[in-house]
């Protein structure tokens, strides 16, 4: 591709520039450099602009390796009613079951009135609009745009499609999948390949933070032992009875069929950019991250996902979890969570390497990495769930 | 014979080495002492000074570790490289600006983790003072941290250069630096369509 100096000014269609030389700086820039600068613009709204700019803006920005798509509303393919589409998951709306109830009919019958996830992450993306307004409408059809109010929502696949190179690709939805009420914690990080491949989760039942400085430098000696609880990590009994375990259940549950949705959906995106080296589709409240590496990317080519008959989402395989447990958990910047839980979860069948301490260095973001890695050393609890 | 000539071997071998000898004696001491951190790191290794010569004849003098943040340099270095240094594609102006940002970024971080925090803080908001400079010289800062191979300036210079141009329109972009649009207005109609996404519906 060859590239001319413009250095006639009578040819110049805009109006002179103000205040500053007519000279077109990024004409000292080679290709490679202006690329570098794309990279780090990465949302691709702006790089959609930037074609306007100039034919060669154009022709550089299906070569930006780093991309960022900023999702600005979900719209669902259900047809409940608008008013239901996120659902809370406090322990108050969860039905008893039986105590024999295996987790598979625990699911059943708890989770499918409490929450349905997103079955159409392929409408998402449109013109800014405000988040009130987002959840208005829903649709049966899926397909590359959809008209929504006279606006036409546009899928990332289709928004994609001009960029031939992406190594890193980063998609952020506007809001967690899961609703859970104010004061109360819950974050998923999960890898997959063609099927879940690691998933950890930690939630508290509530967390205050607090700014006071006396709290960190008494908490840094005892951060097992809090209001004179039982300190040899043990769950209190309470725990069974109260409807503790059962939250800790849903919210497992809620965050592996979240993650397995987010999973999905990013099948043709994946299918469609061999060049991937890493994938990553978090949310802009900070709740879910799912992300993929270069092999977990080529295995999900290779081995086609296995979906879930009901609902447009991976199958989640037979499980192994593993649950810390602390009723109370003072972090070293003040931080307090009550009824901290971590949990961590792989296939039964996962041939993989246990790696859990690297993992969860970078899982969750400070302060609640200190609050997993002060977990971890309690005393762990092993739970077994089927496939879903 | 063999063992009468011991002692005298003995004597001087150790007259050979004693400079070299008292060199360490004192090198070991400063460092164990360690009166100011980082010093012991500076007083070993800064003692040899590479001249820089610029496109437009000016000449600089700096210390080696500095000259070092530039890869292109240090492959100099390594493989030989005694004399002063020619560097055709970038100005006095620029390698002056360059070399304030090597100077700074050498010694990087302080010898414990608690510092390593507060002193990334601080080399923070010296980047963003620093990169505070016209149009032009951000340009040129990009050239020459690329030819130099400098991937800290080089990162900084781009980063800035994105985020200034990242939320303005095609029309804005173009008008702040100075760039033709060549597209014919059907093109451009063509090329707006095929990314209307991008483009918020009153614009």
């Amino acid at each position: 591709m060859s590239y001319l100096l413009r250095s006639d000014p009578v040819s110049r269609i805009h109006p002179e520039p103000q205040g500053l030389d007519d000279f077109d700086h990024f004409d000292l820039l080679p290709d490679s450099l202006l690329l570098l600068i794309f990279d780090k613009v990465a949302d691709v709204k702006d790089l959609g602009r930037f074609c306007i700019v100039s034919r060669r803006f154009h022709s550089l920005v299906p070569f930006v390796e780093n991309v960022l798509v900023r999702v600005d509303c979900v719209i669902s393919d259900d047809d409940s009613s608008a008013d239901d589409r996120r659902f809370s998951l406090n322990a108050a709306s969860i039905s008893e079951a039986g105590a024999g109830a295996t987790f598979s009919a625990l699911f059943r019958l708890v989770f499918a009135p409490i929450f349905k996830p997103f079955q159409a992450l392929g409408q998402l993306l449109g013109p800014k609009r405000p988040s009130s307004s987002s959840f208005d409408a829903s649709f049966s059809a899926l397909g590359g745009e959809i008209e929504q109010g006279g606006v036409t929502h546009h899928s990332p696949t289709q928004v994609l499609k001009n960029f031939a190179e992406i190594r890193f690709l980063r998609i952020e939805l506007p809001t967690g999948e899961l609703g859970i009420e104010d004061g109360v914690l819950l974050k998923w990080r999960a890898d997959f390949g063609s099927t879940l491949d690691n998933c950890m989760i930690l939630g508290a039942s509530s967390v205050t933070r607090s700014n006071s400085n006396s709290n960190s430098s008494m908490n840094l000696e005892n951060p097992l032992d809090s209001s004179g609880n039982d300190d040899n990590g043990n769950i209190p009994e309470s725990f069974y009875t109260n409807g503790g375990l059962k939250l800790r259940v849903v919210w497992t549950i809620s965050s592996l069929i979240a993650a397995s949705a987010r999973h999905y959906l990013l099948q043709p995106i994946i299918t469609e950019h061999k060049t991937l080296d890493r994938l990553v589709l978090s949310d802009a409240d900070g709740q879910g991250v799912l992300s993929m590496n270069r092999e977990q990317l080529e295995e999900l080519r290779v081995t086609p996902l296995s979906a879930s008959s009901a609902s447009k989402r991976t199958l989640v395989p037979a499980l192994n979890m593993r649950l810390w447990y602390a009723p109370q958990l003072d972090l070293p910047d003040g931080t307090v969570l009550k009824g901290a839980t971590l949990v961590a979860i792989r296939p039964s069948e996962s041939k993989k390497e246990v790696c859990d301490a690297s993992w969860l260095a970078d899982a969750f973001e400070e302060p609640f990495g200190t609050a997993a890695k002060m977990l971890i050393k309690r005393r762990t609890y092993c739970l077994e769930m089927n496939s879903f | 014979a063999f063992v009468e000539n011991i002692p005298e071997i003995y004597i001087l071998s150790l007259l050979f080495f004693s400079p070299h000898f008292l060199y360490l004696l004192i090198s070991v001491s400063v460092l164990t002492m360690d009166p100011i951190p980082g010093l012991s790191k500076l007083t070993v290794s800064s003692s040899k000074k590479i001249v820089l010569n610029c496109s437009d004849g000016k000449s600089f003098e700096i210390d080696e570790a500095v000259a070092r943040k530039s890869k292109l340099i240090a492959d100099m270095i390594e493989s030989g490289c005694d004399g002063p240094i020619p560097l055709q594609n970038v100005t006095g102006k620029t390698l002056e600006k360059v070399i304030e940002y090597c100077k700074r970024h050498v010694v990087e971080f302080g010898p414990s983790d608690e510092d390593d925090e507060e002193a990334a803080e601080k080399l923070a908001i010296w980047d963003a003072e620093f990169i505070k400079v016209d149009e032009e010289t951000i340009f040129h800062l990009i050239l020459a941290a690329n030819y130099l191979n400098i991937e800290g300036l080089l990162s900084l210079t781009c980063k800035t250069v994105a985020d200034y141009i990242k939320d303005k329109t095609p029309e804005e972009v173009r008008q702040i630096f100075g760039i033709e649009n060549d597209y014919t207005p059907e093109e451009e109609e063509a090329v707006r369509k095929e990314n209307v996404w991008a483009f918020d519906p009153n614009q």
